[in-house]
This record gives C-alpha cells, sequence and structure tokens, in this order.
C-alpha cells in the first residue's frame, strides 16, 4: 500500500514537472526515432546564429535510474561506484545537475553529440540527436549590438510527454525554448525571457522599479558588478547524500559554503536568501545573517528518503579574472546513530577572459587534506546506523518483553481450587457418617 | 475412634482452606479491578490534558492555556513535541477509531509506569519505528485482543499534530521476541500480554499520509 502510495506520488510529481520543466516521467520507453529542435528568443526578439551543443548524458530508462554514457562515465567520482543519474525528485536537483554537468563539459571538453547555429527564425533542429536519452543542450552568448544574450544551460528528456485528455503520450520530436538573460553593456538593463529548467538567475544589474534597500547600517553595499560590466554568473552545486536502513529518522544537515580570501560572496549583505520549503524532503536554504561580509550560504538538507539530496550555492557573480577559492564543509551534528561526513572541500573557481574580452569559467573541488584529486562533483555522504536503547532506561528485563498481564486468569484457577478443596473436604466428612 | 475424628479434622481444615481460596480469588479480583479502574482513571485524566493542550496549540500567548495547568510542553533531541505532566514525560494519546478509547503514551516505559499508561517501549514516531506496550486492563490494552486488520489509531501529540495508523497485521510472539518486536519494519507496534501472560499479542501498523 505504502509502496503503490509513494509510487503514485512520484508519478504525479514527475507528471507536474512536465508541466514546467523539460523533463518528463515515462513508465515504458520504447525506442525510437527522436529528434530536438529549441527555440532562441528574447522576449520578442528572435536570435539567430546562436551557437548551441548537445551532449546525450544519459539513456532514458522506466526504472527511474539513467545510466550515464560513456563520455559522462566520470561525472562521479569512481569511489562512489555511481553510473547512472537516479534519485532527482524535484526542480533544485535537475536545477543542479545542470549546472554540474555544465561544469564537468567546460573542464573535460567532450565531444557534443550534435551542435549547430539556430536559423533566422531563431530554430534549431539539432541534426545529431536521433535517439531518446537524457540531453544537456549549452550555448554560447551572442553578441547584438551592445547587448549580451546568455543562454542558459537546460536538460531535456527524449521522449517528452504530451497530455491529452487524462492521458499522456510520448513525444519523440522534443521542441524546447532556451532561457535567455540579456544584458547591455557598458549600462544598465538586462533581464531574462524564455523557457528551460534552470531557475531564473540573480540579475546584476536589476531593473526591478523597486530594489532592496541596503541595510541602514551598511553604507557600503556590496555591487557585484563593477562600471565596466564584465561578471561571470556561477551555481555550485553539492549532494548531501543519507544512507541506512528504511525506518530512518527524518535529519537536518547542515552544510557551509564559506567564501575565503577575496572570493565574493554568494549573496548580496542587503539580501535575505531563501528558499520554498518541500514537507517531503526538504531543501531549504537561509543565510548566516549574523556574519559580516563576505557571507556564507547555508544549505539545510532535510532528509528521510534514500534518495541523494542535490542543490547549489545559488548564483555568484565574478567581476575580475583570478582564481577564487571557497570551503564546504558539514556541521557534525549529534543526531543518535547518525554518522557524519567530516570531509571538508576547498573549491576553487577558476575565472578566464574570452577572446571577446568577457568572462568566462569553471569549478572544481580538493578534499582538503586528501591530496590533489579534483572532485567535479561535491557529495557529503551520512549514514544512519540503529542505535540499541539503553538497557539502564527502557529494557530492564534483557531477555524478555516485560509482563503485562494482570493475574485475573488466576482467579478462576484459584476459585476453581478452593471449590475442589471444599467438596473434598466434604467427601472426607461424609466418609466418617458412612462409617 | 482416633481415625474418625482425625478424618473429620481433616475434612474441616480442607473446607477451610478451600474457602480461604475462594476468598483470596475473590480479593484478587476486586484487586484486580480496582487497580484497572484506577489506571482508567489516571489515564483519563491526562488524556484530558493532552488532548486540551493539542486542542489549543499553537497558543497566541506564552503561558498554559486553559485546563492545561501543570502541562509543560517541550521537544526532544528528535524534534518530537511531548508534554510533562507531574514530572512524567508524555508522548501524546492514542485514539482507537470505533472503540470509543483514548489513551496517554508515556514517552519511557518501566513496570511502576505501565501501570498508569501505556507507554513508549522503543522506538520513536520521526523513525517510523515506534513500539507501544501497556497492560492489558480493560481500560488499557485489552482492546489490541478484539481489534481487527484495518482498524485505525490516531496518535495525537501535545502540539495538536495527528498521525494516523492502520492495522496491518496482527500476531502473538512469544515474550523473547525481543528483537523482532523491535525489528523498525512497522511504523507504530502496539503490544500487550495474552490472556495468561504467556505471550505478546501484537498489532502491526502502517502510518497513513
Amino acid at each position: 500500500m505504502r509502496q503503490k502510495s509513494i509510487k503514485l506520488g512520484v508519478l504525479v510529481l514527475l507528471a507536474a514537472l512536465l508541466a514546467s520543466l523539460v523533463i518528463p516521467a515515462w513508465a515504458a520507453l520504447p525506442e525510437k526515432e527522436s529528434s530536438l529542435t529549441i527555440t532562441f528568443q528574447y522576449q520578442s526578439t528572435v536570435l539567430p546564429n546562436g551557437v548551441f551543443r548537445a551532449y546525450r548524458v544519459a539513456a532514458a530508462s522506466d526504472t527511474g535510474k539513467y545510466p550515464l554514457t560513456e563520455k559522462f562515465l566520470a561525472y562521479y567520482p569512481a569511489d562512489t561506484g555511481r553510473t547512472d543519474i537516479s534519485g532527482i525528485e524535484d526542480t533544485v536537483g535537475w536545477n543542479a545537475l545542470a549546472v554540474g554537468l555544465e561544469n564537468y563539459v567546460n573542464n573535460t571538453k567532450p565531444a557534443p553529440d550534435a551542435s549547430g547555429k539556430t536559423d533566422s527564425n531563431g530554430q534549431l533542429k539539432f541534426e545529431g540527436v536521433k535517439t531518446t536519452g537524457l540531453y544537456l543542450v549549452m550555448g554560447d552568448p551572442l553578441t547584438i549590438g551592445r547587448t549580451v544574450y546568455t543562454p542558459q544551460t537546460f536538460l531535456v528528456m527524449i521522449p517528452g510527454l504530451k497530455e491529452s485528455g487524462n492521458q499522456y503520450e510520448y513525444l519523440y520530436d522534443v521542441t524546447s525554448t532556451v532561457k535567455v538573460t540579456a544584458e547591455t553593456r557598458g549600462g544598465s538593463g538586462g533581464g531574462s525571457g524564455g523557457g528551460g529548467t534552470k531557475p531564473t538567475p540573480v540579475n546584476p544589474t536589476p531593473v526591478d522599479p523597486t530594489p532592496v534597500d541596503p541595510t541602514p547600517d551598511d553604507p557600503t553595499p556590496v555591487d557585484p558588478v563593477p562600471d565596466d560590466g564584465r561578471y561571470f554568473e556561477m551555481e555550485i552545486p553539492h549532494t548531501v547524500i543519507y544512507i541506512g536502513p528504511k525506518h530512518r529518522p527524518e535529519t537536518d544537515f547542515t552544510l557551509h559554503f564559506l567564501p575565503l580570501d577575496n572570493a565574493p560572496p554568494i549573496i548580496k549583505k542587503s539580501e535575505v536568501y531563501s528558499e520554498t520549503v518541500d514537507p517531503s524532503g526538504t531543501v531549504r536554504r537561509t543565510v548566516d545573517a549574523s556574519s559580516d561580509a563576505p557571507q556564507e550560504m547555508m544549505t539545510v538538507a532535510t532528509l528521510s528518503e534514500k534518495y541523494p539530496r542535490e542543490t547549489t550555492t545559488g548564483t555568484i557573480t565574478f567581476t575580475a579574472p583570478g582564481l577564487y577559492r571557497y570551503y564546504l564543509y558539514e556541521d557534525i551534528g549529534n543526531k543518535s546513530g547518525v554518522t557524519y561526513d567530516k570531509r571538508g572541500y576547498d573549491v576553487y573557481v577558476q575565472v578566464t577572459e574570452t577572446e571577446d574580452g568577457g568572462l568566462t569559467g569553471s569549478w572544481w573541488g580538493q578534499v582538503r587534506g586528501g591530496g590533489d584529486e579534483k572532485y567535479y562533483t561535491l557529495e557529503h555522504v551520512n549514514t544512519w546506523q540503529e542505535t540499541k536503547k539503553s538497557p539502564a532506561n527502557n529494557t530492564p528485563t534483557k531477555s524478555k518483553l516485560p509482563q503485562t498481564g494482570t493475574e485475573l486468569w488466576m482467579v478462576p484457577r484459584m476459585m476453581a481450587g478452593g471449590c475442589g478443596l471444599v467438596a473434598a473436604g466434604i467427601a472426607v466428612r461424609g466418609r466418617k457418617r458412612n462409617g | 475412634m482416633d481415625k474418625r475424628v482425625a478424618r473429620t479434622r481433616i475434612g474441616t481444615v480442607m473446607i477451610l482452606a478451600g474457602v480461604l481460596v475462594i476468598l483470596a480469588a475473590g480479593g484478587l479480583y476486586l484487586h484486580i479491578r480496582m487497580e484497572e479502574r484506577q489506571a482508567g482513571e489516571s489515564a483519563a485524566e491526562v488524556t484530558d490534558l493532552l488532548l486540551n493542550m493539542a486542542q489549543d496549540a499553537p497558543r497566541p500567548e506564552p503561558g498554559s492555556p486553559e485546563g492545561t495547568e501543570g502541562a509543560e510542553e517541550r521537544i526532544t533531541p528528535e524534534g518530537e513535541v511531548t508534554a510533562v505532566i507531574d514530572g512524567e514525560t508524555y508522548l501524546g494519546v492514542l485514539s482507537f477509531t470505533g472503540y470509543g478509547l483514548e489513551l496517554p503514551v508515556l514517552a519511557q516505559w518501566d513496570f511502576e509506569a505501565l501501570r498508569q499508561a501505556p507507554a513508549v517501549y522503543a522506538g520513536s514516531v520521526a523513525g517510523n519505528d515506534l513500539v507501544i506496550a501497556a497492560h492489558n486492563y480493560r481500560s488499557h490494552f485489552s482492546v489490541l485482543n478484539r481489534m481487527v486488520v484495518g482498524n485505525e489509531v490516531v496518535l495525537t501529540d501535545p502540539a495538536g499534530h495527528a498521525i494516523r495508523y492502520v492495522v496491518r497485521k496482527i500476531e502473538v510472539l512469544q515474550p523473547t521476541a525481543i528483537e523482532e518486536m523491535t525489528a523498525g519494519e512497522w511504523d507504530l507496534t502496539l503490544f500487550t500480554c495474552t490472556y495468561g501472560g504467556k505471550t505478546r499479542q501484537t498489532l502491526r501498523c502502517e502510518r497513513m499520509t
């Protein structure tokens, strides 16, 4: 019954994802010829000549686990033994995965499965996409006049699902709209538009007519964007894993992402960052408001499910080339039975100049005190083992369950015994009379 | 003559002994019923307090709401809300839907505690492995002998959170089956002694979302 409920819940969740994402759910996946077409457009502006690449990250599957393709097998560290994408339950997880894969591609430079430019209608049909699977789509920024249009990397599953009455049908010819941010060089302005799987990034030059005022006690609020308008934005994903028997208790794991040296803060001082709380398995982000700049991001992941919880730092804005360093660590809690992952990661972000004078960057992590090995996925693996209750507290009898019965059962036996004695006594006395 | 006298005396002693045993049985019966009655009254008082707390939560202002004097809310390291009443910590109220029975649940068990109310034997609500034990008093867990698969049990904590459980399995375990009883495979387990006390009547329940 419970398993049915969970399966139903997963189906409903995935069906809901379909409405807002390009990541659908399926029960069975017949092999079929497929295609992927994207539209590159910012608000009403069609964007031709946009360069895009598509990478087949994983095969489609009917088990909820998507086996990684050969070129992405190294995405997860070898010592984790993970060879598939699984357990991602919400948009946060998919977004974090997209960010992580983007970084992996930037670092390892695998050959794309398909690439091309958008046509005069801003559309591109990837000729190389012919089979089902999970695809990562990445594009280059496009400059038109003084405006730079930056496409957001996203994941798309083929086949998709199409709602048909009360049922869903597989859609093998998938069309997806790229989410785009626009920024005008040397001045203000910008915004975002389009669709996709990534959240709208923090706009470095907000057009919000009512921007948040700096806090009164902060006379010099940090502006992440200098006058020349150059900036590079990045999110760094990390994963919290909680392993143990089926009925492990729900537990909060608190992770800190701390800027070191001259690394830019993840949020501005005046901002209050929060994220929706999901009652079934929460990722909620808060900001350590008590600390002075540079501020750290603190992520609290509440886990009771067996699946890893993938999340990201939130957007970090870099405005100059350089090597930046952060420290990612998990609080060692005191929950009974839980073994916390004590690893801390030094996370490096290398920001460099592009040929056209812009900025780009990539990141990697290294376990502090763990050698020079580079990690492109940052994981904290926690385990839970049931602890037996102390006999002194709760189990005074070691070998038996407590005796919870009354002695009522003795009453009829005693009555019978007493009556028997009386009867026997009368009988004995009766013999005397007879004699 | 001597033999006759002896037989008469033996017969008289036997009759007297029989009468004493019958009286003792009657006394034991009355004692058990009084103990059950006291346990029921004590449980009912605490149940009222706990349900008042649950009904009034969350409180608009600090302090005890009406009808909960002497009760204090606390949160365990596992995040469970408990109530302390007269120095005893209670997990909440267990309601047996359709049987008209509501019982407080003590957060920790010992033999003295079990005379007052059902008590947590092992596990926790958050861990979905809660095991509750109680005497088979008529006012406590003798109801377990009448319940059937599909019956509903509701656990309401002092903060007013109600968790529904449905009975999925009924089994009789040996008194030595501690590991089986506390294996954590069930969201909620209720047990008490069977009549005679040699085995344990055990109800396995699944938490409903």
